[in-house]
């Protein structure tokens, strides 16, 4: 017969507690959009649930030294609505929104997204291309790290078994900065992408790229972050040439599988396709930002 | 002498206070938006128990071990129903004694015959401990290899298709045709599977009592349910009462009783207590029936001025292992072209999978969708517009069968829905349109056509002294509103106000409203209604008629006209009389009226009878990613008398909504090695969300058939189906130049 334990502490201690005692798998329920789906499909017997949303803090959006601490229980809908947050990353809060549908968002969470691993999960290249980083709470405290160190493979993150993220930073940005992310699904809503693509530009005056980040998702076992994509960025005003550069350093990077959802041929198609157009929302949300 | 009473004689629309026609909004609306309708699963009667299948997760092979103890000791478990105490059946599930008789998984063995079929039933006092029992039982196999998909075997030519239709038809000489013909088209599609995804999945609530059995259970077909189990439980039909007051959704899966609905009911016999079952979304992908995935190979022959010569449809489908369902999807080409020869044909493989069934315009369809793919194919290859195509080939007389149309008033679609959709002037080429924002735009078409069809239903009308009235039939809302439509016609059948009259229906001892299926349902058992409505209308008229006293006496073979709760003489209409006052004088609480409808033979032997319809789509692709939307949909179609003209729109956007998700969504997708299914739940099997679904208009055009029944109400129910696929088909290749044979049309293939 088995059994399982729910459990909803108060505290990060009480929480990393019940981790660590957990005699068999224990899973960390935030929104439990994918969780409480897997639990009912049988993929996932845990025999412990934590419950993180009564851990206060885990919940909500601060503004701390001109960058954003977004709680790993933040709803969706919570994200959506934030209208500072959305002027400085549009991108990350669009991504975000695209998670399931109006009902999912009441709950989905970034930290169930991220720790769910599914390569082709909306929130993760935003947040990557955004440089986001996760606060990660354990026995020996915290530790901060990117958002891209998180996720190894599908299904697996680098947690230890009494780990769990508590929280995102957003770092403040420097002026005419802005970031976008595009995804590609045969339907119009509901599905899952097939590819998706986030860029984070910061312009000069002049309008030149001086920084640039670009992760690519679905078209790899975790979603990636292109160097040779931002390189193709930065230096330019993205000319025809920069978005060439761009394309195909986005193309050279997907090792993606065949699926229902699309063929390897296609999804790095797609993949240079929506890196330049993700490129043209971003550079022209910064220009409108200076 | 009967008296000339016969309503069927004056179109009932023409007649003053008609209800036939009016545009009312369902009238069980209120109670399943305020969530007050109760659904077979809402039901708990006292001492309920829940039972969950166990279903198996191998296609071909046998159970060779459940660990019953084990679920047995889990909390809350009652009983485990496995092949070796399954209550006795009367009569074997594997019996065919009639074609319509389909065989069940009723763990009659440890045989396993297709993945997700039935293999135990656990029943426990909670939902929690019957789900979680039914995962104990950890069934071990002895798995064969699957046998999946078209080529997974050799083909036959099944001995009929469809209900009853030869597997191969021919007229004329199409090889002489092709070999004749100035352009040819030699094209092969294919559709795949589909699989039943009414939002309420199969569902029973059963309670016996001694010998009598009563039921909650969704069903488009409550007599031939009751008999069907009257015949397997060794029962008298009588002693089975079946409650079906609302079902989400039917589209064929609820037309038979499905296994897994007997398997409830033989878990409430186990344990002497009512037992709820109810399918989970996943269970729906076997043991209900499906669409059967097509391989279709059309060739078409024609003159260098579009005149075709030949017309040759042959489709290769599956069924299953032991059984006879054969989808008869070439029969799409019997009705719509005028060729001077047709040949179809079938072939079909046996796989490991549920024995395909009836789902919504089963073969129509399928084979449409390739049809109106090779005629878009063959306009072009005569450099023919296709809607002037599909004109120059217009059959004014069935094609097959050289019969005359009873009706047709396709013409008149063709040119009102070109005109609504604004088709002059579409570039005859490809990739010649865009739109502002650069999306290339195509442009197609489609012809729709779905046979109308009649069976067997009984109604019973009762008119009241109080002015009131009552019309029974056991009828099936499955949402598409026929309540509504129903009493629309009940209150014309006995001459009342719709608010004067109480109408019944939904549960099986009232009289059988026949089957839910074939777009017949409002013909049929709106006919039955007529007939028992005109028979209470005869008897007043009788008791006027030879009362003195009454303003009516002596009417005789002029006879009278029904309405507002009055009898008027047909030829003199100052001289009426009330319900109530012919009642009264004749010392009488009320009269009765029973009838009987089934199509008319003669009729049927002289016409071919078919709604038909015309679709235009339009489509928008994204030219670097292929990715596409449907951005116009325009129908329009002549279906005969339209009862409710509300709910008619509503079932042809539903079923042009569903043509759209033929062409570009819906798939079943088996895994070759085990044989399952790998998308057995809404998240992966796709259906269009209400964003993809376009700006939709859906024409009515006006037809008058004399033949098809005395209401001349052909069937709305399947025909937007059809047509619409292939119209969104053909857009695609008018925007894009690439053709799609193999549907869903895969995006990748676009780019």
């Amino acid at each position: 017969m088995s059994s399982l334990s729910y459990a909803a502490p108060a505290t990060v201690d009480e929480a990393i507690g019940l981790l660590a005692g957990a005699s068999g798998l224990a899973k960390v329920l935030s929104g439990g959009t994918d969780l409480l789906v897997q639990l009912r499909s049988g993929r996932t017997r845990p025999a412990l649930i934590v419950d993180t949303k009564k851990i206060p803090g885990i919940i909500g959006i601060r503004e701390v030294d001109g960058g954003f601490v977004i709680g790993a229980a933040t709803s969706g809908a919570m994200i959506g609505e934030h209208a500072a947050l959305a002027a400085v990353y549009p991108g990350v809060v669009e991504a975000t929104n695209l998670i399931g549908s109006t009902q999912v968002q009441g709950r989905a969470s970034l930290a169930g997204n991220l720790c769910n691993a599914s390569p082709a999960a909306d929130s993760v290249p935003a947040m990557i291309a955004a440089g986001a980083t996760a606060v990660i709470a354990g026995p020996k405290g915290r530790r901060t790290v990117p958002v891209e160190q998180v996720v190894t493979g599908p299904g697996r993150t680098s947690l230890a078994r009494d780990e769990f993220i508590v929280e995102f930073h957003l770092p403040k940005r420097a002026p005419r900065s802005a970031d976008a992310y595009l995804r590609f699904i045969p339907r119009t809503e509901m599905d899952i992408a097939v590819v998706g693509a986030g860029v984070n530009v910061t312009l000069d005056a002049a309008g030149v790229c001086t920084a640039a980040r670009v992760s690519l998702g679905a078209v790899a076992p975790t979603a990636l972050l292109v160097a040779d994509c931002a390189a193709a960025l930065v230096g330019s005003k993205l000319d025809e040439h920069a978005l060439a550069k761009l394309d195909l350093a986005a193309r050279d990077a997907c090792k993606p599988i065949d699926d229902k959802r699309g063929t390897i041929d296609f999804r790095i198609k797609v993949a240079g396709v929506l890196a330049r157009r993700a490129a043209a929302i971003a550079f022209e949300r910064a220009a409108a930002r200076s | 002498m009967t008296p000339d009473i016969s309503l069927s004689q004056v179109p009932a629309h023409a007649r003053h206070g008609s209800s036939i026609g009016r545009p009312l909004t369902r009238r069980e609306g209120v109670l399943k938006v305020t969530g007050v309708a109760r659904y077979a699963a809402d039901n708990h009667p006292a001492g309920m128990l829940y039972a969950v299948l166990a279903a198996s997760r191998i296609a071909r092979g046998r159970v060779t071990c459940l660990d019953v103890p084990a679920a047995m000791a889990h909390p809350g478990v009652v009983a485990v129903m496995t092949p070796a105490n399954r209550p006795a059946l009367a009569l074997d599930p594997d019996a065919k004694l009639h074609p319509f008789m389909f065989r069940l998984d009723l763990l009659q063995s440890d045989a396993v015959r297709y993945a997700n079929q039935p293999i135990a039933v656990v029943i426990a006092e909670t939902l929690e401990a019957a789900t979680e029992g039914a995962a104990l039982l950890a069934p071990r196999y002895e798995a064969l290899p699957a046998r999946v998909g078209l080529d997974a075997g050799e083909s036959f030519v099944p001995p009929v298709v469809g209900v009853g239709h030869p597997a191969e038809q021919l007229v004329g000489d199409v090889e002489a045709g092709l070999a004749s013909a100035a352009r040819r088209v030699d094209a092969t599609y294919e559709t795949p599977a589909q699989y039943h995804n009414a939002m309420e999945p199969h569902a029973v609530v059963a309670a016996w009592d001694g010998d009598s059995l009563s039921l909650d259970m969704p069903s488009q077909g409550m007599a031939m349910a009751q008999a069907r189990l009257a015949g397997l439980l060794g029962i008298a039909p009588e002693n089975i009462m079946i409650r079906s007051p609302f079902l989400g959704g039917g589209f064929g899966s609820k037309g038979l009783i499905a296994g897994p609905q007997v398997l409830g009911i033989l878990a409430a016999r186990l344990v002497g207590r009512p037992v709820k079952l109810v399918l989970r979304r996943e269970q729906m992908y076997g043991p209900v029936g499906h669409r059967p995935p097509t391989r279709q190979r059309l060739r078409i022959g024609a003159g260098a001025d579009g005149t075709l010569t030949a017309l040759a449809h042959h489709a290769l489908i599956t069924t299953s292992t032991f059984d006879d369902f054969f989808e008869p999807a070439a029969d799409a080409s019997h009705t719509l072209y005028a060729s001077p020869a047709i040949a179809t044909s079938h072939t079909a493989v046996r796989i490991d999978t549920g024995t395909p069934m009836f789902m919504r315009a089963p073969g129509e369809a399928t084979g449409s969708i390739a049809l109106e793919s090779a005629i878009d194919e063959a306009a072009l290859a005569c450099r023919m517009d296709p809607l002037a195509f599909r004109l120059k080939n217009y059959a004014e007389v069935e094609p097959i069968s050289g019969k005359p149309f009873s009706s047709k008033a396709l013409r008149a679609c063709y040119a009102q829905g070109a005109d609504r959709f604004g088709w002059a002037g579409r570039p005859l080429a490809p990739r010649q349109m865009r739109d502002a924002a650069g999306m290339l735009v195509g442009w197609g078409m489609g012809t729709a056509t779905f046979p109308a069809l009649m069976f067997q239903a009984e109604a019973r009308a009762v008119i009241r002294r109080n002015g009131g009235g009552v019309v029974e039939i056991g009828a099936h809302d499955m949402g598409q509103g026929a309540w509504t439509a129903l009493a629309q016609i009940a209150a014309d059948a006995v001459g009342l106000g719709i608010e004067q009259l109480e109408f019944r229906s939904g549960t099986s001892d009232l009289p059988d409203g026949g089957i839910a299926g074939g777009s017949a349902h409002t013909a049929t058992a709106g006919m039955a209604i007529h007939a028992a409505g005109g028979e209470a209308v005869a008897r007043l008229a009788e008791l006027a008629m030879d009362d003195a006293r009454s303003p009516l006496f002596g009417a005789g073979n002029a006879g009278v006209v029904a309405r507002d709760g009055r009898l008027f003489r047909r030829d003199d209409e100052s001289r009426s009389e009330s319900y109530a006052d012919i009642l009264t004088r004749a010392g009488l609480a009320q009269v009765e009226g029973r009838g009987k409808s089934g199509g008319d033979p003669a009729a049927q032997t002289a016409y071919a009878m078919h709604a038909h319809g015309a679709v235009f789509a339009e489509v928008k692709v994204d030219p670097d990613l292929g990715q596409l939307r449907v951005t116009r949909l325009v129908g329009a179609f002549a279906a005969g008398r339209i009862i409710n003209p509300r709910m008619v729109r509503s079932q042809y956007y539903g079923g042009m909504i569903w043509g759209m998700a033929f062409a570009l969504h819906e798939e079943a997708v088996t895994d070759r090695r085990s044989g399952r299914m790998l998308n057995a739940n809404l998240a992966d099997y796709h259906i269009p969300v209400n964003a993809d679904v376009p700006e939709m208009e859906a024409l009515l055009v006006e037809e008058h058939d004399p033949h098809v029944n005395a209401l001349g109400i052909k069937g709305v129910g399947e025909i937007a189906i059809t047509g619409t696929g292939g119209a969104v088909a053909n857009a695609v290749w008018h925007a894009t130049g690439m053709r799609a044979r193999r549907f869903p049309i895969r995006i990748d293939d676009l780019v």
